[in-house]
């Protein structure tokens, strides 16, 4: 990676632009980072001010010391490298290559160009992108649930770099996929849904390494066989009951010390963000079964009248996909700071309000405790 | 409109029916509709309870009252209170006739139609579904958030779509759009071919040139109108954010006003805020310059006073999760909007909603008719 002090002949400044630049009263110059909205304050003179319109990455560093004032070259030299070295440092101004430079095959960085652009701002240096988009793209994603939640999972997912995935859903798509699931076509009803998912993710990424496996999760799956190399388990099938399968995978993925996401976007928790479980960190679907379980313990509703309601239960297409949407940003923001809201969000249409669930650890959770 | 008959009664397979405790005058009762969480409450007595505790969708009132009193009790009375409980339940969308529901069931969108059936009694979802299959979205820009938007508003079941979009698929829109890896071809093209394939059914018109100004978007607007397409079955989503979102508003409110045309701001985002909304009805909330106006009185900065770094053509990031989410709000407003009524209605009319990518927390803000709008007030020239 080129710096402002290893390569002044390659290097080009060029000031982020994720970063506004205001020029205050007096010597201080704010420069407001945009994503975080963080400020940093820097007292600098009056040429130092003035050479930040410089920094398009038209010109290398070196051809930028030629321009500045020739009577007090020295010292304004080192003064000038010393400011750029400075905003280097603190993620403001970045080489003009810097996407180029990254370690990522070619049609890879051009396809997610503005993907890196947006991790920039938030990492606030080239390294910090490619720390996370390294996590990003290393990691196995084992998705079990192609469905409505799932599907938009599998066009987001192949968006942001992700590449390695292990597809798990028994079903095939119906005429009724139509208003749910992403990858719906009326010439694949009657095609296995981890099948059209995986052509799915290959058209945004053809070199994605793609496994499935047309199964369901029962209690006698051995999960090893199919999951056993997943680095994420996301779960977004609600067949036979969610319920225990979130117990059934969440467990999986702690004892094998990987990331469990529980993801949102059935029945009653259409708008569901879902949840990050990781151990040692959050509360695990065990802590969450059981907080619910409490939760409602009052309220018992009359067996149903209708027994067979499978097919009646509702929802709009924007409603799983903003399922989808929350579980993939989620997982980023995890992959570049390990940060989890371990609250559980609702979404209600009406007036797009959120209700959050603050859910901790349960002192006498069986499993964190004897995982 | 006549309602017709609830023959077949049943309680609505995605409500729950939950007692909560004994009153004076019966049960207190919640019924909680699982697709939208609504829950609605109602005071019901025992031997009502027990009829509903029966609405499988087999038998009629009569059979249900029947069922309950064997043949023990005051059965006409009992009869008579229940189809009066049942037409209170029906309107509130607790309790369907199993008929209609069939109906539904059977349809490739029955999910979608479930869904409404939380703010549409099951008579009116025939008609609702109509509504969707004849109105037109017209979105100006599928890049980014257009796509999107085009996607879910197909798949809901919106009938008519117009695209409008100059540009060609290249590799650096696949972080962020919906598009089938065709380089090179017209977004447009592409875009219109896909959905065609996920509804044969689905007319969608295409306009593969810039929107440069007012009478770029006229002529799409007033061939829409030519074909008796009444104004508020037409939605158009400003998607377009070039050269900025400001100079796209200008041109589809300038537009819209005057042909009382509702419009969405499908917004974008701005780094890691989300931004959505607002979606405005004209006269019937502020309209983009009503907005624009209490924008300009905010200084959420504190440096306009201050002389700003001027930085032309910035290229920020994006991501694709945060531009579907952008989306699938603009859709839903789409859709709010066209089966706009008593029973449903936008939710971002003169509001305007962020998403934080750090908390996943979404921020309304609202707004205001401002008297001495150049647009729609006192003296406004759409007035």
């Amino acid at each position: 990676m080129k710096t402002p002090t290893c390569s002044p002949e390659t290097f080009s400044p060029l000031l982020r632009d994720g970063v506004d630049v205001y020029f205050n009263q007096g010597d201080e110059v704010t420069f407001v980072y945009l994503a975080t909205r963080k400020r940093l304050y820097v007292a600098c003179e009056g040429f130092l001010q003035d050479s930040l319109a410089w920094l398009t990455g038209r010109s290398t560093l070196t051809e930028l010391l030629a321009r500045l004032p020739q009577s007090e070259n020295q010292s304004a030299q080192k003064k000038f490298l010393s400011f750029i070295d400075y905003l280097f440092g603190r993620g403001i101004v970045v080489d003009k290559d810097w996407i180029n430079d990254l370690p990522f095959p070619p049609d890879y960085l051009l396809r997610l160009e503005r993907h890196m652009n947006f991790l920039l701002d938030l990492c606030g240096t080239p390294d910090g992108v490619v720390s996370v988009q390294e996590s990003v793209c290393s990691c196995t994603v084992g998705l079990v649930g192609v469905g409505a939640v799932g599907g938009w999972l599998c066009a987001v997912l192949p968006m942001m770099g992700f590449g390695k995935f292990i597809l798990i859903d028994p079903a095939v798509v119906g005429p009724s996929s139509l208003s749910r699931h992403a990858f719906h076509r009326t010439d694949l009803v009657g095609m296995p849904k981890v099948q059209a998912a995986e052509a799915f993710i290959k058209a945004v990424d053809l070199s994605a390494d793609v496994r499935t496996h047309q199964v369901a999760v029962i209690p006698e799956t051995d999960l090893s066989l199919i999951l056993g190399d997943a680095s994420i388990i996301i779960n977004t099938a609600d067949e036979p009951y969610i319920g225990h399968l979130n117990i059934v995978l969440g467990r999986f993925a702690f004892r094998k010390g990987i990331p469990f996401f529980a993801g949102g976007g059935f029945d009653a928790h259409l708008g569901c963000a879902g949840e990050l479980l990781v151990k040692g960190k959050t509360p695990c679907a065990d802590c969450y079964s059981a907080y619910f379980k409490q939760a409602v313990a009052d309220w018992k509703p009359v067996t149903h009248p209708v027994h067979f309601r499978r097919n009646s239960f509702g929802g709009l297409p924007t409603l799983a996909a903003f399922s989808a949407f929350s579980a993939a940003i989620a997982l980023l923001r995890y992959f570049i700071d390990g940060s989890i809201t371990s609250d559980r969000t609702e979404l209600y249409f009406q007036a797009y309000k959120q209700e959050h669930f603050k859910i901790s650890k349960r002192e006498n959770c069986k499993f964190c405790n004897h995982p | 409109m006549k309602t017709p008959e609830l023959t077949y009664p049943r309680l609505r397979p995605s409500v729950a029916m939950a007692p909560v405790h004994q009153t004076v005058d019966g049960i207190l009762c919640d019924f909680f509709m699982g697709n939208t969480r609504v829950n609605r409450r109602f005071v019901i007595q025992q031997d009502l309870f027990e009829c509903l505790k029966l609405l499988d969708g087999t038998k009629n009132a009569s059979d249900v009252v029947n069922s309950v009193v064997g043949g023990k009790g005051d059965c006409d009375f009992l009869h008579k209170k229940l189809k009066s409980l049942l037409h209170v339940l029906r309107e509130k969308n607790i309790v369907e006739d199993v008929k209609m529901a069939e109906i539904s069931e059977a349809d490739p969108r029955r999910r979608v139609l479930s869904f409404l059936g939380d703010f549409f009694p099951d008579y009116r979802l025939v008609e609702v579904q109509g509504r969707l299959q004849s109105a037109v979205v017209i979105i100006c820009g599928i890049g980014g958030v257009g796509s999107w938007v085009a996607h879910f508003l197909c798949r809901s079941g919106v009938g008519h779509l117009v695209l409008i979009d100059p540009d060609v698929v290249q590799p650096s829109n696949l972080n962020r759009s919906l598009f089938p890896n065709k380089f090179g071809e017209k977004k447009v093209a592409v875009l219109s071919e896909l959905l065609r394939s996920i509804d044969p059914h689905v007319r969608v018109d295409v306009q593969d040139s810039k929107i440069q100004g007012p009478n770029d978007l006229e002529k799409v607007v007033e061939v829409v109108l030519g074909s008796s397409i009444p104004p508020r079955r037409i939605v158009v989503v400003n998607c377009a954010d070039e050269p900025n979102v400001d100079f796209t508003n200008d041109i589809i409110g300038s537009v819209c006003m005057p042909r009382h045309i509702p419009h969405v701001v499908a917004g974008g985002y701005n780094l890691h805020l989300g931004l959505m909304g607002p979606t405005v009805i004209p006269f019937r909330g502020p309209c983009l310059e009503c907005v624009s106006m209490s924008l300009k009185k905010v200084s959420p900065d504190g440096f306009e006073e201050v002389r700003k770094l001027d930085r032309p053509l910035r290229k920020l990031g994006s991501l694709g999760p945060m531009v579907g989410l952008v989306s699938a709000f603009a859709a839903n407003e789409a859709i709010r909007t066209i089966l706009n009524g008593d029973r449903l209605q936008p939710a971002l009319n003169g509001q305007r909603m962020e998403y934080d990518f750090f908390t996943g927390n979404i921020k309304t803000t609202g707004f205001e008719r401002q008297a001495n709008c150049k647009w729609c007030g006192h003296h406004g020239i759409y007035k």
